[in-house]
């Protein structure tokens, strides 16, 4: 099964005299003209497609009589031949996105090709309001196996689940889980005789997963054995009560996995606060009223204190953006010396309070508004793995979600404050690793 | 005394997967419209439950396990994907 | 130790790096241990094998206690021998983790060095530490020798290992009574070990080539037979330790009596009940009374979970009186421990008798003669039928 590469539309955002995707891709297409209408741009809705979308089966293809029209194996690009096209005019009309264009003057059919991979519209767009989703790139990091079966406890749009699959997609068979209650606990533990999945899982305590990883790692280690230890669970696990462990068995330079799925509380015993809730929140231990306005101060940020601790890699991941997180997953698995970690922001319609269906939205926009930055640490290095052009405020998050609800003006400025300043440290933090770098050459 | 159990301490063989039929948990369900659907595979991508397979000439939800998120629909880069409110 | 190994030492050890020269030679896999006052030494010395190449053994200091035990439960059901050692704080750290290691019938063996449990806060010998855990489902056994001490480890794997047993085992023995002293003791060859203790293996265990779920959710009935299928497999340790035992003294030529030692108990009026390092000083007076022609005995228990019920009562049967010398108090009680674990089996056998209860030793406090003395005395009134107090605390008096 093949996944399709194609630009699309992120945000909503388009002011009406703007036509500078158009006019960046009619400069590309040089002669023939651009693929992609402003007017239409500006109408689409979030995540629609703005230009062809490389269909899996295209009507094009299918309807061209000379053979001129391929699937690039390779790219998933649907390309033109223009020496074999006839100028029939069969293609326009198949198209049912209209995504086929007919050059009168060379009377030859032309449509996007994604601009060799780096489409023009997507960086001449002044609002970062377009992205290009590159489905091939995404699937080529999937095995084809299907580890978890659906039908699990998750609730409905929950993306830890969304993580956890696609994670065993990308870890493969060679691998052993570790988990301890919480909410994903449901899908990997099983019940009674039957498997939670296809994959090897050691249930823990809530405080002895990463003693426990550390113990079979070592052991592993002794007879020679090889495989993924991975460890997926929660931020009230590794940011409270697993601290000290995670602490000393990063320093110890165990080989472990770990992915924390960050929800922001202790989500399965029903919202209460732990270290990483953002400041503000609504939860059943930070709750709103007369005396409490949510929680009162900021959050731990994890993935840094990971930094400080120089192991092996480090990186942060949204369920938005599962390219970058398959590429950092691919190579967490390849360090050989020492622990790597990545934290996955993976919101929460329940406890959060926000419709089932937003859950990639509010993982996306977490990103855009520089709230959870995706950053990849290795080498001593830090990088930014993804930078919005346009960083919206982060009133555009809080609204999209019931916790914040209650937020006034000051309180909304106190979260932006603490945002701006917890991105311009990691901004310092990267700049700084680049000036040494510069010095040294 | 009637002992049932195989092992000494829990263990469960990977082989036999849990399977719940959370379809029934829904209020809506994806209805995908064949003609519209471009194949890109982005539904099957995002979805949680990894009910979405491509069915050759489209993709569509399996309603057994379908928990109606609507994820999918939102995701839909063609909108060939509609929810529909169940009976 | 000869690089070889193939001829027995004899070396002048401590308790602590007797117990490091007994797992060293039943070859752990994996061990992960924590120092703390006074088993520091263990560790220590283990670290020194490993840095000698005496040790093959994973060693890992963790950041504490309860990683320790989460540790080793990680390499055990993974298929690896493991081994820790801790005391008093340490102990309770881990404690969820032991508990949890027991239910999951994973042979781990640990040696813990008895010591008081803080409040008020003194770092001293003392049992309480061993009191407050003996329900989390481990075999604890009690050693008075450093000898003993090495040879409890190696039949400890061996009774921890055998597939009608796989519960988890403690062996004890008193902080710096035992911990720290000097003692020529025996050391077995490699080789010999060896043969006693095979390999461990172990199945099912976590290996992606053969995928399970290591505790998937059960219900209550399933988990109530789980429950049932430990406490029955705790209980046949019992028998089963005595067998080992029979079958060290074959190879080693050591043997102290299995579950209980009895020491001059078979024509004795009155018994003396002791545990640990008190015991030798209790051998002592016994031998002591025995001249001044009083007919006391003395029975050491060895294995104290489970308790050694049938063997007692078997010993305790004929008996006039006896007296149990705790060194703790079991609070909302009001006596000791092992006094009120006696007084059940002697209920359950239909014995009655006086039953005396001395609580010494609390604390790091001395167990001289003289006090044993007192209390032989006092049992010894209570079997001519005087009136006796049931619980003593000689150092108050």
């Amino acid at each position: 099964m093949k996944l399709s590469n194609f630009v699309r539309k992120i945000r909503d955002v388009c002011p009406p005299d703007c036509s500078a995707c158009e006019k960046a891709c009619a400069e590309k297409m040089g002669n023939l003209g651009p693929v992609i209408n402003a007017g239409q741009v500006h109408k689409a809705g979030v995540y629609k497609a703005i230009t062809c979308v490389q269909c899996g089966n295209p009507a094009c293809k299918d309807v061209c009589p000379n053979d001129a029209i391929v699937k690039d194996e390779e790219s998933g690009v649907v390309r033109v031949i223009q020496e074999n096209c006839i100028g029939c005019e069969a293609c326009t009309e198949a198209c049912p996105y209209q995504n086929m264009f007919f050059d009168s003057n060379a009377k030859v059919a032309f449509k996007c090709d994604l601009c060799g991979g780096a489409p023009e519209c997507v960086s001449a767009c002044p609002y970062g309001a377009l992205e290009y989703f590159r489905g091939g790139t995404i699937r080529g990091y999937l095995n084809d196996e299907e580890y978890l079966s659906p039908g699990t406890r998750a609730c409905a749009g929950c993306p830890g689940e969304l993580i956890y699959r696609f994670s065993q997609r990308i870890l493969g068979s060679n691998t052993v889980f570790f988990g301890c209650p919480g909410c994903m606990t449901i899908l990997m533990t099983g019940h009674e005789t039957m498997a939670g999945s296809r994959l090897p899982y050691v249930s823990c305590l809530f405080t002895n997963v990463i003693s426990t990883m550390t113990g079979t790692s070592r052991y592993y280690r002794h007879i020679g054995k090889e495989a993924n230890l991975v460890a997926y669970v929660g931020d009230g696990c590794l940011s409270d009560i697993e601290f000290q462990a995670l602490s000393a068995a990063a320093m110890r330079r165990e080989k472990l996995i770990v992915l924390c799925y960050d929800n922001e509380g202790y989500q399965n015993t029903g919202n209460q606060m732990s270290s990483t809730t953002a400041f503000g929140s609504l939860t059943t231990t930070s709750p709103v009223g007369k005396e409490l306005r949510g929680k009162d101060r900021d959050s731990k940020y994890m993935p840094l204190i990971m930094v400080a601790h120089d192991i092996s890699y480090v990186a942060t991941a949204s369920p938005a953006y599962l390219e970058d997180y398959a590429r950092k997953l691919t190579k967490a698995m390849n360090v050989k010396d020492g622990m790597s970690y990545i934290h996955i922001l993976t919101p929460c319609p329940t406890g959060w309070g926000f419709p089932i269906d937003k859950s990639i939205d509010v993982g996306k926009l977490a990103v855009e508004t520089n709230y959870f930055p995706l950053w990849e640490y290795e080498d001593g290095i830090l990088r930014l793995t993804y930078k919005s052009d346009k960083p919206q405020p982060i009133s555009a998050y809080t609204k999209l979600i019931s916790r914040y609800r209650h937020m006034n003006e000051d309180e909304l400025q106190q979260l932006q404050r603490l945002v701006d300043k917890r991105f311009n440290k990691l901004g310092l933090y990267s700049q700084s690793f680049r000036q040494k770098e510069a010095l040294r050459t | 005394m009637k002992l049932t159990t195989e092992f000494d301490t829990p263990w469960a063989y990977s082989d036999k997967i849990l399977k719940l039929k959370t379809g029934e948990w829904k209020y809506q369900r994806p209805v995908v419209t064949e003609s519209k659907c471009c194949r890109c595979g982005v539904c099957s991508l995002f979805c949680p439950v990894g009910c979405v397979s491509d069915m050759g000439s489209h993709f569509e939800a399996n309603l057994d396990y379908c928990k109606g998120c609507g994820i999918c629909a939102r995701a839909c880069p063609v909108d060939a994907i509609e929810m529909v409110r169940e009976a | 130790m000869s690089d070889k190994g193939t001829s027995r030492e004899i070396k002048v050890l401590d308790g602590n790096r007797a117990a490091a020269y007994g797992a060293m030679l039943c070859r752990p896999d994996v061990i992960a241990a924590y120092p703390i006052t006074p088993q520091s030494e263990v560790v220590e010395t283990l670290f020194s094998f490993k840095a000698q190449g005496l040790l093959d053994s994973e060693l890992i200091e963790p950041e504490s206690e309860h990683s320790s035990m989460g540790i080793l439960r990680g390499a055990s059901i993974a298929g690896g021998r493991t081994f820790t050692a801790t005391a008093a704080q340490g102990l309770l750290f881990m404690f969820e983790n032991c508990i949890q290691v027991a239910t999951q019938r994973l042979p781990i063996v640990m040696v813990n060095v008895c010591r008081e449990v803080a409040g008020p806060h003194i770092v001293v010998s003392g049992h309480s530490d061993t009191m407050m855990t003996k329900g989390m489902g481990w075999i604890q056994l009690h050693a008075r020798s450093c000898q003993e001490i090495l040879d409890l480890i190696v039949m400890a794997y061996r009774l921890a290992e055998d597939p009608e047993i796989r519960i988890p085992v403690a062996v004890c023995y008193d902080g710096w009574f035992l911990s720290h002293l000097w003692e020529p003791v025996e050391i077995p060859t490699r080789e010999e070990v060896a043969r006693f203790l095979p390999p461990f293996e172990t199945s099912p265990r976590v290996d992606p080539a053969r995928p399970m779920v290591f505790g998937p959710w059960i219900s209550s009935k399933v988990a109530t037979e789980y429950r049932y299928k430990q406490s029955a497999a705790i209980s046949r340790a019992k028998a089963k330790f005595d067998e080992i035992e029979r079958e060290f003294q074959e190879n080693f030529g050591r043997g102290y009596g299995g579950q209980i030692e009895e020491y001059r108990t078979d024509d004795a009026d009155i018994v003396l009940i002791a545990m640990g390092s008190s015991a030798s000083t209790a051998k002592v007076t016994v031998d002591k009374k025995r001249d001044e022609g009083l007919k006391v005995g003395l029975l050491r228990i060895r294995m104290f979970t489970p308790f050694p019920k049938e063997r007692l009562a078997t010993a305790l049967k004929q008996k006039k009186a006896i007296g149990v010398m705790d060194k703790t108090v079991y609070f909302g009680w009001e006596c000791g421990n092992i006094f009120l674990d006696v007084k059940s089996v002697l209920y359950s056998a239909g014995i009655k008798m006086p039953v005396l209860n001395f609580i010494c030793g609390l604390c790091d406090s001395d167990i001289t003669t003289e006090i044993i003395g007192r209390a032989i005395d006092a049992i010894d009134q209570a079997a001519q039928g005087k009136p006796y107090s049931e619980v003593v605390w000689p150092d108050l008096e």
